[in-house]
């Protein structure tokens, strides 16, 4: 116990990866559970999106503000990333709606968050090489036996999830 | 089957965000601050859909404008935690973590976590819990750790 609680002071990014590990853990079981909470069958998942908006928007933007001023930072904001980023926003917000549409189309978060676990790296690396392309022989048999357990994983989840 | 077609807009939204987040770094010009800066106008873009878009939403509904405490707290507290996993992230590689093995502890450790917390709370039937739905969560969880660790480049 000693031992681990030292390795964790001389490696905060592990800590910060841990931390990282617990909120992308309880992210979707969260968004469950508010939509349950607003106890209203129709508006629920609208009215738990429009809450994680402000708990989203409080951090990203109060919070990024803070740290550029902290920063001294100069308040200069190229067009094409500006634009790219509002755009990784707004991929991020359809995430979360159609998480909510799913949980309200009787999705379990068990079952749900699995396979966006998997698939999200899979979507990733999908757009990245097609973006990027590797060169010839740049792809390892690790990555693609990789890609071909997380989509088993996914279809093994959906197929036999609980109270089929 | 609706759920799945929302899952899986779900999982590409996501996939694409990590690529957009990237790119935005780079076109924001800035190796010291460019991160704050992408996570400022990805606050904007998600508060657009997220704020303006479900309250238009509500809005056009006609829906009561009553917000259950425990409800809008859990939902805070999800929106947190998605802002939570890019800070830390942030963190982790200011503080020397590799990219590559901070990803990777991510993207294996999640799925567990959410499934172990998940079943805990919301218990399935006594006898539904099949062999091949726990087998299918762990080869997730492997291949999302194997894509990020040896994706090419690496």
């Amino acid at each position: 116990m000693r031992r681990r609680r030292l390795l964790i002071f001389r490696r905060p990014w592990l800590l910060f990866s841990l931390i990282k590990v617990g909120a992308l853990g309880v992210f979707g079981i969260l968004l469950h559970a508010s939509r349950i909470a607003m106890a209203d069958p129709i508006h629920a998942q609208y009215k738990a999106l429009f809450f994680a908006g402000v708990g989203y928007s409080l951090v990203a933007i109060i919070g990024s503000v803070l740290i550029l001023k902290f920063k001294d930072s100069q308040w200069r904001f190229p067009r094409k990333g500006m634009v790219l980023a509002t755009l990784a926003g707004v991929a991020s917000g359809t995430s979360g709606l159609s998480l909510l549409l799913a949980f309200a189309a009787q999705g379990t978060p068990a079952v749900v968050m699995t396979i966006v676990f998997a698939g999200v790296p899979l979507v990733n690396a999908v757009v990245s090489l097609t973006l990027d392309p590797p060169q010839a022989g740049g792809l390892r048999w690790q990555f693609i036996v990789g890609m071909q357990l997380a989509i088993f994983g996914s279809c093994m989840v959906t197929i036999y999830r609980p109270g089929m | 089957m609706t759920w799945l077609v929302f899952t899986l807009i779900a999982t590409t939204a996501s996939g694409i965000f990590g690529v957009l987040t990237h790119a935005g770094q780079k076109a924001m010009g800035d190796s010291a601050n460019g991160q704050y800066k992408v996570l400022l106008f990805a606050g904007i873009g998600y508060s657009l859909i997220a704020i303006v878009g479900s309250g238009v939403m509500l809005t056009i509904n006609g829906a009561q404008w009553s917000f259950p405490i425990n409800g809008l707290g859990l939902a805070i507290l999800a929106g947190i935690a998605t802002v939570g996993v890019i800070f830390c992230n942030l963190l982790a590689f200011a503080a020397q973590g590799a990219p590559v093995v901070v990803v990777s502890i991510g993207i294996a450790g999640a799925p567990v976590l959410n499934a172990a917390i998940a079943i805990t709370l919301y218990p399935p039937a006594p006898g539904s819990l099949r062999w091949e739905f726990i087998f299918g969560i762990a080869a997730a969880a492997i291949g999302g750790y194997m894509i990020t660790v040896y994706r090419p480049g690496t």
